[in-house]
């Protein structure tokens, strides 16, 4: 009997052992939801569009619109893009998500807005010096990155952004559900531009930004080319101008900056791309930055962060709270500087001219190209109409609240910052090198480079340059 | 208590000298029925021609002496608790005369021919008669150790058994079971042998913390699954035998008080109620609610000190039978408060991206101040219709409100870092209170139908909450240098953008299972079998919902120093007016389990075997609050498995077993980890994703074992091990979708091996008592790691290499050693245990060689009890004697000194050429004094 059992126990123990046997699952996750495309109908734009607006014409939306791989929306000159948002809910502050092309081609006659509907509202009320509205964050910006992949789509590439003569205003309403929280945690502000695409270019060109709520233009990713911009006002509490992330390649040329909260061009390579963060920033005027931040530890003009690389040339850097800042996380032994132009009007900010936190190996080799003194009020630049010394920034060293900003000292304005021509700016530019050009399209829906000046800072003696 | 331990190792070598030969007598008491030794039983010697009595009490193996007795005639009699008395009459006459006394238990007709027996499980003996007669390979703590060890939840208590390890949580409370070196997904945590759910967002079992060990009749850890078993234990399962009704009125009081060092040293913050909401404005008003600051209250920053807090310790246990004994209850309350205090150091990492090499990007010192209060009632009542017919309706409910005060200071050192104490800081005072209640109520009948028919069933409900309230305040100041050379402290003030924070997690897990069992035991061949079928089936549906909220300061005011009040501040709620409903942690979740197998058991000769098949189907399916325009709102998962599993055991002796079995099993992932929520544990160093692509994993089990019980409450095991896991889950970090951050997310991660040896040792000598065990487990895992390198254009970049290592959380060795004391006579019951864990893997790096291991640590905790009236006894513990701090680091060396805010910057904590240092956590001793009353 017992080998019954013994034959049996033999057996069973192996065809058990074989016998598991697990199934593999069945998943059905529901993938994003792509709605096709319509067509521009009527001036109010709403859901998922392509096609033109037209020259002279002005539009509007109040909800989220998106543009769908391999779409495109253009915008012709002339036009005026108007977000309906209150700034209170991400439901009721509409985003402009492009996964396509965005293009917006002003011409310096007839310029393109994309604002809101109580902008000059808002401009009358700066020029107040009442700011509050100012930095709100009305609406939610224009988010330009590739779709995410489904199954018609495995490999959505995104597209394009070129914008020329364009406002973009007042962005900065909390981000909601829509948003990826990868760019934007649940509640956060948003940004006036965010754009990531590692493979695909940002061509920013003669345009006006004015009145983020936080950062202006985040750029997670991209060949960039950021060329002869004006950038007024951004950042209630903290922000840059422009802010460029890991996977960033390109240059940054001829901006005029003034009033930024933090820095107006902030270069790190945090993040996980994989391509080293590298811009080359040339011939910008930066005035006024960084007061707002209240973080201590921050850059008020130009800083390289974090693993970052570059070239900074030719900036004319005047009454910021912090100077040229490459800091000993950054890949600070790739950072080629010089020729920079710096004002002070306190000793704090003649100390700060090299950010005192910066790699040692910078503080110790300070550029003998640049015009710099250890006093203040030393080498004034000489604008053709802003004074330099108009606010005591030895009262106010920051972080101050933006209510005690005169609006002369954050934004534009009447005043005019090309240099007179006793300047000791003029012929001071280093312009035998040739800029990064990450973007190599050129044209109507590529870039017009301008090569590095001879004079330093935005504007050029000879009428080139930023063109504002 | 620190002067005992050396007189306890000195009496420990003088008992062992004793060698007397004269007038003396000794023996054993044992039980009439079954043999095994019962100690602490008393024996009363009593001279009949004097009438004289001295009496004394059993040893642990049951043996007692007497000794310098004059000649002449005896009685001698052995009293035990649920025993008939037994005495015999003995002559002595300067020799050493043996009388084994044997008393018979105590017990009714019906217990007889009861379905299941009632003997208590409480004992030593009875935890080491379940591992010797299991049908599976198991190890177990009765409650009388749990009672004279110095651990006080059972989490404390499993680390005792080999092959376990724990993981703690950050007040230095073991939390988690860790077996054989598997993750705690790998393994299950039940009551009575029916599952529990977990109130915890992202673990399906629950934390053992939240069980006071007072409750417990009995703890077995299974180490195989038989086909009755839910074969979701790839690791094994730890099931919590809960007391059953004695037969006789039985009463326990504990009464303790119990003192933190480390509340001592740094004293205590409580922080106040919130008196507004601890739901979420959105949850309570609607998704479309905008919140203004009225909707919030300040009162979770509101701190006041305490000096020294006492904690408290108190359980009662009241049970008994009806006189017809049909009817049985015990219900069991307790309650702990515990006040705790932690230091540590943390520094966040990232990696050189030329070197690979680790670098601190910053300094954190951390002090946590953490109350926990437990309360728990258990109920468990039985009726036995007759001999054949028994209900069992079981009632738990309890309750775990933590309250913790945490303030970290976090110094950035890579920015405004120019050297040691300098750069810039944040200062984030926080407090959270996190309240977790546990439902559990389940129905269980046997029937006897035919003398070899048999059928059991139970209905299972069961429901898990937690809530969680966190209010965060973030500061920042600075210590930087000036160009002047100058370090200046900036006044410290409210973080502008990220102000005041709040957040509202609640979840809850609901269960309805039912189970069925049918038992047929015919005499096929000559031989009885056993064979049983039957199936479960589980609905359970989670739910959770997560809102963050954050006040920040208004444009026209957005410098504010922070002087400790926090009702100086002005704020507004400029940014998530709404919550966060997008999150996709606001979820339901559908899981439903159907399972059924069929088992058989017989015997031939000396060899028993089991075995049989296992087949479970998943079915998940999930709703959450993503918008339809991204993926994942809506998903489902479906699969079966077939799980099989053989057992032999081979009766080598009496006293031998050999066995060896083989089980499949499988592994669900938590819901939280499928679930493409893109947010969650706001305290993780890294932000989670869920990842909708996981998979179960599954394993092929393979154990070994020799057993040898060379005497009833001795032990001797060995055994060996080998499981094969395809798909083995574990955390990594991966890039996010906009690149911006990395990003922790489970995955799948190919083929994994672990192995290893079991040792086992218990050994009694009178009233001395030795406990040892030891594992040995290697594992293997490969995945792909990045590694940050400079290439041949200068640029900064990654390429990805493979890496094998351990399993997450595998320690190599572990070890236990426990010394015990126990003299019935004085009452007196002394324990020292020593733990200890090896070096594992904490946290897996996303870059090569860059994985954060824990360091090896030794633990010791040290018990007493001596009875000091009748039935009154008073105890004390003290854990953590040695204050073993939890640490943790990179295998690999801190970069050469290099200039401040770089790679290789001098910081405290760090050397260069040595292991890169990452944190440091003190708990220090806890002390508690109470009293035990036994009726």
């Amino acid at each position: 009997m017992n080998k019954i059992f013994n034959k049996l126990i033999t057996v069973l123990g192996l065809g058990l052992v074989l016998s598991a046997c697990h199934q593999k699952e069945i998943v059905n996750v529901s993938k994003a939801l792509v709605l096709t495309a319509n067509g521009i109908t009527s001036d109010t734009l709403s859901g998922t569009i392509k096609g033109t607006l037209l020259s002279g014409k002005t539009y509007y939306f109040k909800s989220n619109i998106t543009v769908n791989d391999g779409d495109t929306l253009l915008l012709q000159n002339g036009v005026h893009l108007i977000a309906l948002g209150d700034g209170i809910t991400a439901a009721t502050s509409p985003e402009i998500f492009v996964h396509g092309t965005f293009i917006s081609l002003g011409t310096q006659d007839k310029p393109n807005f994309i604002t809101v509907k109580n902008a000059d509202d808002l401009h009358a009320q700066a020029a107040q010096q009442n700011y509050t509205n100012v930095f709100f964050g009305w609406w939610g910006g224009i988010t330009c990155t590739p779709a995410t992949p489904s199954d018609k789509n495995p490999a959505p590439t995104g597209g394009d952004a070129i914008i020329k003569w364009t406002h973009i205003e007042f962005g900065g309403a909390p981000s909601g559900a829509d948003d990826d929280q990868a760019i934007y945690k649940s509640g956060t502000s948003r940004f006036n531009l965010y754009f990531g695409n590692k493979t695909k270019n940002l061509i920013i060109e003669d345009s006006w930004f004015y009145g983020a709520k936080d950062d202006n233009i985040q750029v997670g990713g991209g060949h960039i080319s950021v060329m002869r911009n004006t950038f007024e006002l951004c950042g209630g509490v903290g922000g840059e101008f422009l802010n460029i992330k890991t996977g960033t390649l390109g240059d940054i040329a001829y901006n005029f900056c003034i009033g930024s909260a933090t820095n107006s061009f902030k270069i790190s390579d945090s993040g996980t791309s994989g391509i080293q963060c590298t811009a080359t920033v040339y011939n910008n005027t930066i005035i006024d930055g960084g007061y707002r931040q209240t973080k201590s530890g921050r850059g008020g003009s130009i800083d390289f962060e974090k693993g970052a690389k570059g070239r900074a040339y030719n900036n004319l850097i005047v009454n910021c709270r912090f100077g040229l800042r490459i800091t000993p996380d950054a890949d600070y032994a790739n950072v080629a500087y010089g020729n920079q132009y710096f004002y002070g009007y306190s000793q704090a900010i003649v100390d700060q001219f090299y950010s005192a936190d910066g790699a040692p190996s910078v503080l110790a080799a300070k550029a003998s190209t640049d015009i710099i003194s250890t006093t203040p009020k030393q080498n004034d630049p000489m604008f053709y109409g802003f004074d330099v010394n108009q606010f005591d920034f030895t009262a106010n060293p920051g972080p101050i609240s933006a209510s005690l900003q005169p609006y002369k000292i954050v934004t534009v304005g009447t005043s005019n910052f090309k240099l007179l021509g006793s300047s000791q700016g003029l012929n001071k530019g280093k312009a035998d090198f040739t800029p990064q050009m990450s973007v190599t399209a050129t044209g109507t829906f590529g870039t017009t480079i301008t090569l590095p000046g001879k004079d330093i800072g935005a504007y050029q003696n000879d009428g080139t340059g930023n063109l504002h | 208590m620190k002067k005992r331990l050396p007189l306890l190792i000195l009496l420990f070598c003088l008992v062992t000298g004793f060698t007397y030969a004269q007038g003396i007598i000794k023996g054993t008491v044992t039980d009439k029925k079954n043999g095994d030794p019962l100690p602490g039983s008393t024996i009363t010697l009593k001279s009949e021609s004097t009438g004289q009595k001295m009496s004394t009490s059993a040893g642990l193996d049951g043996t007692y002496i007497f000794k310098n007795i004059t000649d002449g005639k005896y009685e001698i009699e052995a009293k035990y608790i649920s025993y008939n008395d037994a005495s015999k009459s003995v002559t002595v006459n300067g020799n050493i005369a043996v009388v084994n006394l044997s008393p018979e238990p105590k017990s009714s007709t019906l217990n007889e021919v009861a379905v299941t027996s009632t003997a208590s499980k409480a004992t030593d003996q009875s935890a080491i008669n379940a591992v010797h007669r299991s049908d599976q390979i198991l190890n177990a703590v009765s409650a009388r150790t749990i009672e004279v060890s110095p651990d006080i939840t059972v989490a404390n208590v499993t680390q005792r058994v080999s092959g376990i390890s724990i993981e703690r949580s950050n007040n230095g409370e073991g939390q988690y079971a860790i077996i054989r070196g598997m993750e705690k997904r790998y393994t299950y945590t039940l009551i009575n042998g029916y599952k529990i759910p977990s109130p915890d967002n992202k673990n399906r079992y629950v934390p053992l913390d939240i069980f006071p060990a007072d409750i417990i009749d009995r703890l077995e850890v299974y180490k195989s699954l038989t086909p009755s078993m839910e074969g979701d234990a790839i690791a094994g399962g730890i099931n919590l035998v809960l007391k059953d009704a004695p037969d006789d009125f039985m009463m326990r009081l504990n009464l303790g008080a119990g003192f933190s060092q480390s509340v001592a040293d740094y004293g205590f913050n409580k922080f106040g109620n919130n008196d507004k909401s601890l739901r979420s404005p959105r949850i309570i008003n609607g998704n479309d609610y905008v919140a203004s600051i009225a909707d919030f209250s300040n009162n979770g920053q509101h701190f006041t000190n305490s000096k020294l807090p006492i904690g408290t310790i108190a359980g009662l246990s009241i049970g008994g039978r009806t006189a017809d004994k049909k009817f049985g209850a015990l219900v069991s309350l307790s309650y702990q408060n515990i006040f705790k205090d932690t230091k540590g150091v943390f520094f966040s990492t990232e990696v050189d991206a030329v070197s690979n090499l680790p670098k601190p990007t910053s300094i954190q010192s951390r002090l946590y101040n953490t109350q926990q209060e437990r309360s728990s009632a258990v109920g468990r009542f039985d009726y036995k219709f007759d001999g054949r017919n028994k209900l069992t309706l079981d009632a738990a409910y309890i309750d775990l409100a933590q309250n913790q005060y945490r303030y970290v200071s976090d110094t950035s050192l890579t920015l405004a870092r120019t050297g040691i104490g300098q750069g810039r800081i944040t200062e984030q005072p926080r407090s959270i209170r996190n309240v977790q209640k546990i439902y559990n109520f389940s129905l269980h009948g046997d029937h006897k139908l035919a003398d070899d028919l048999s059928i059991n069933w139970t209905g299972v409900y069961s429901k898990a909450t937690a809530n969680e309230n966190r209010y965060e305040l973030n500061l920042v100041t600075s210590r930087t240098l000036q160009p002047s050379g100058d370090v200046v402290q900036a006044p410290l003030t409210v973080d502008a953008s990220n102000g005041f924070a709040q957040t509202f997690a609640y979840n809850s897990d609901q269960d309805k299972s039912g189970y069925l069992n049918v038992i047929y035991t015919p005499n096929l061949f000559g031989t009885k079998v056993e064979l049983s079928a039957g199936g479960m089936y589980r609905n359970k549906t989670r739910n959770s919902t997560y809102d963050e909220y954050t006040e920040t300061l208004p444009i026209t005011n957005s410098t504010q120093v922070y002087d400790g009040n926090i009702d100086h501040n002005t704020f507004e709620l400029a940014s998530n007016r709404q919550g966060t409903p997008g999150d996709a942690l606001n979820y339901d979740f559908t899981e439903n389990v159907g399972a059924a197998y069929g088992q058989f058991k017989f015997t031939v000769g000396k060899l028993q075997t089991l075995g049989g098949v296992r087949y479970e189907h998943t079915s998940q399916s999930w709703l959450d609050a993503e918008p339809v325009s991204k993926d994942g709102k809506t998903g489902s998962i479906k699969y079966y498995d077939l799980l099989p599993s053989v057992s032999f055991k081979y009766l080598l002796s009496d006293k031998e077993n050999l066995r060896a079995s083989y089980y499949s099993a499988i592994s669900r992932p938590n819901f939280y980890e499928i679930v493409p929520h893109t947010s969650g544990d706001p305290d993780a160093d890294y932000q989670e994703v869920g990842n909708t692509n996981l998979k179960h994993a599954t394993a092929d089990n393979f154990d070994l074992r020799y057993e040898f019980f060379p005497k009833p409450l001795d032990q001797f095991l060995v055994g060996v091990f080998y499981k094969n896991i395809n798909n083995p889950i574990e955390y990594a970090l991966v890039s996010s979708s906009s690149n911006k951050d990395l990003v922790l997310e489970a995955g799948n991660f190919g083929t994994a091996h672990n192995y290893g040896l079991e040792l086992d040792v218990t050994k009694y000598i009178s009233h001395f008592g030795f406990r040892a065990n030891y594992s040995f487990t290697e594992s293997q895992i490969t995945t792909s790691k990045q590694e940050a390198y400079k290439d041949a254009n200068g640029n900064n970049t990654i390429r990805t290499v493979d890496q094998t290592r351990p399993l997450q959380g595998q320690s190599k060795h572990l070890g236990n050693l426990s010394l015990l004391y126990k003299d019935n006579k004085s009452g007196l019951d002394a324990q020292i245990s020593a733990v200890y864990t090896g070096e594992r893997i904490n946290s897996v790096s996303q870059y090569l060689n860059n994985d954060v291991w824990q360091k090896a640590f030794v633990s010791l905790d040290l018990s007493a009890e001596k009875r000091i009236f009748k039935k009154l006894f008073v105890y004390g513990k003290v854990t953590n004697l040695l204050n073993t701090p939890y640490q943790l680091f990179i295998k690999l060396p801190y970069p050469p000194l290099a200039a401040p805010g770089a790679a290789g910057q001098a910081i405290e904590y760090q050397q260069a050429g040595q292991n890169t240092f990452v944190r440091k956590d003190n708990y220090q001793q806890y002390y508690i004094l109470g009293l035990h009353y036994k009726l």
